[in-house]
């Protein structure tokens, strides 16, 4: 488990943006928080970090964004998802277990489809202030290697 | 009588022009993805070079599934769309029986493929007698060993075709003896194909408008059975002797755990307590517990072993003391969950709970507000 602090939204954003360099094909990263906790600014750095080059908005009301990048990213926004059997309706797998990267918002949702190995990532807004806490928990060895390489930037966030 | 046939089932988008049994044009683009934004532009160019203009359609054909998911909605809702601007009926062509029109009056079975994820392919069986295409299995989503097995049954010469070809090439040559597969021309869906399919459906009867026609998806028997597994879970009365397993659940869920005494006495104590526990393989996997007061069931706690979470258990739970709530006469039942639990909160809101209030500050360790939530019992 990695825990980071950052002191702004931009800092948040390159977090992301950092993770996004170090992601490749099939990853799966599911990201908790709060409404307002910045699930969407950090994928805005995952994008960046994987080289997307159109402007990534929230999926809340298409569920499903894809941009062309690096790789492919998948982008999942599942709030308004009532039942994970919604997401065999979607045609999840497609995207799971395919060629470019899931970032899955409101990850908690659909708990149960979600692949046993995955980068879990958990924002919180502590203080109530633009500062954030960002808790990583990888499953699987494909992931501990990405955390680990979060980790040897020496300073993460700056 | 002029067709134009779109097909986004696979990484090929693809689109032509049939008239009167004569192949006009056709165009295929296999760069994967992003169909949405090409498809259209494609079948603007065939308009384009053929001359033909979208109003001298007079049947609009579409592949129907199975396929991928959402490159089956892109073809899907282009096609409506034209179909209801110019008034012309649609024929939608099951995937993989256009993929068998790849391969016309080829001899032994036709197999077409396609990727279904996670080692199993979407597919059927085709062989052609006299020009007429026979299929002799149902569509379905399949193992790949599985269905290598059944074709070595069948111990005929069989073609294979579809992009399940492409993940799956070394698979065949390890299972079978005989076995071709298509060449690049014929590999991937042709809306060519898809058209002369369409031209047979018609003539049989199978017309649909924009507002019928229906995409066919193949659910995986997979995630149904997998599904299945999960739910071998069974709910039973809690026993003194489950309660050293409950109090683990309890103190990996909640910051201010109850006491094993707690449990204790309202097992022994307690007549108005419920207790049930959901047990998987023999091991207790989750429990929840109920005072019923009066007409009232107030359900005190629920945990779910964090090794089995996500298995729908707490669902099975809380459905099984709704159950017990209702064998004691209990007309309505109540609870508390955290403002922020919207895994909780969304299963009661689908078990039938409304939000009728909140607590503020109801939980001691972070202050957060409770929020009430009732269901009536008939």
């Amino acid at each position: 488990m990695l825990r980071l602090i950052t002191e702004s939204a931009e800092e948040t954003s390159r977090i992301g943006e950092q993770l996004g360099r170090l992601l490749h094909k099939g990853s799966i990263i599911c990201l908790s928080g709060d409404l307002g906790a910045g699930k969407t600014a950090f994928t805005k750095g995952i994008a960046k970090g994987l080289e997307v080059e159109d402007y990534v908005t929230s999926p809340t009301y298409t569920i499903i964004n894809e941009y062309e990048g690096r790789l492919p990213l998948f982008h999942f926004d599942v709030y308004r998802l009532n039942d994970v059997e919604e997401m065999y309706e979607l045609g999840y797998e497609e995207y799971f277990f395919g060629d470019g990267v899931v970032v899955l918002e409101w990850a908690d949702i659909v708990k149960d489809i979600v692949p046993g190995e995955r980068l879990w990532i958990t924002i919180l807004n502590t203080k109530g202030d633009d500062s954030r806490e960002i808790i990583m928990e990888p499953t699987g060895e494909v992931y501990d290697n990405i955390v680990k390489g979060m980790e040897h930037n020496e300073n993460p966030g700056r | 009588m002029k067709i134009l046939a779109v097909d986004t089932s696979t990484s090929a988008a693809t689109a032509a022009i049939l008239e009167d049994g004569r192949l006009v044009c056709e165009y295929i683009l296999n760069i994967n993805r992003a169909h949405s934004q090409k498809i259209m532009g494609i079948i603007d160019e065939l308009f384009k070079k053929s001359g033909i203009s979208p109003g001298e359609i007079d049947l609009y054909a579409c592949s129907a599934g199975p396929g991928s998911f959402t490159g089956l909605r892109i073809g899907a809702s282009i096609i409506k769309g034209m179909s209801q601007t110019f008034g012309k009926p649609i024929v939608g062509v099951p995937t993989l029986d256009a993929l068998a029109y790849n391969l016309y009056n080829c001899t032994g079975l036709v197999c077409p493929m396609l990727d279904a994820q996670r080692g199993m392919v979407y597919s059927s069986l085709y062989s052609w007698k006299k020009g007429k295409l026979v299929k002799l299995e149902d569509y379905r989503a399949i193992p790949i060993e599985e269905l290598l097995a059944l074709l070595k049954s069948k111990n005929e010469p069989v073609s294979f075709l579809g992009d399940g070809v492409l993940i799956f090439e070394e698979k065949l040559k390890n299972g079978l003896e005989e076995y071709y597969t298509a060449s690049a021309d014929s590999l991937l869906p042709r809306a060519a194909s898809c058209a002369m399919a369409a031209m047979d459906l018609y003539q049989k009867g199978n017309i649909d408008t924009y507002s019928t026609f229906k995409l066919t998806y193949i659910r995986k028997s997979q995630a149904e059975a997998e599904y299945e597994k999960r739910q071998k879970v069974e709910i039973q009365r809690m026993s003194p002797e489950d309660i050293d397993q409950v109090c683990e659940i309890e103190n990996l869920s909640f910051t201010t755990p109850w006491s094993r005494e707690s449990f204790e006495s309202e097992l022994s104590k307690n007549n108005l307590a419920r207790y049930i526990v959901a047990k998987v393989d023999g091991r207790v996997a989750a429990y929840g517990g109920m005072w019923v007061v009066l007409d009232e069931g107030h359900i005190t706690n629920i945990a779910v072993h964090p090794d089995y979470r996500g298995r729908k258990i707490g669902e099975k739970l809380v459905e099984a003391l709704l159950m017990e709530a209702k064998d004691n006469n209990a007309g309505s039942i109540t609870l508390e969950v955290r403002v922020s639990n919207d895994a909780a909160r969304n299963l009661y809101k689908k078990l039938g709970f409304e939000d009728s209030g909140i607590r503020k500050g109801y939980y001691s360790d972070t202050g957060e507000d409770a929020v009430i939530m009732w269901k009536r019992l008939e």
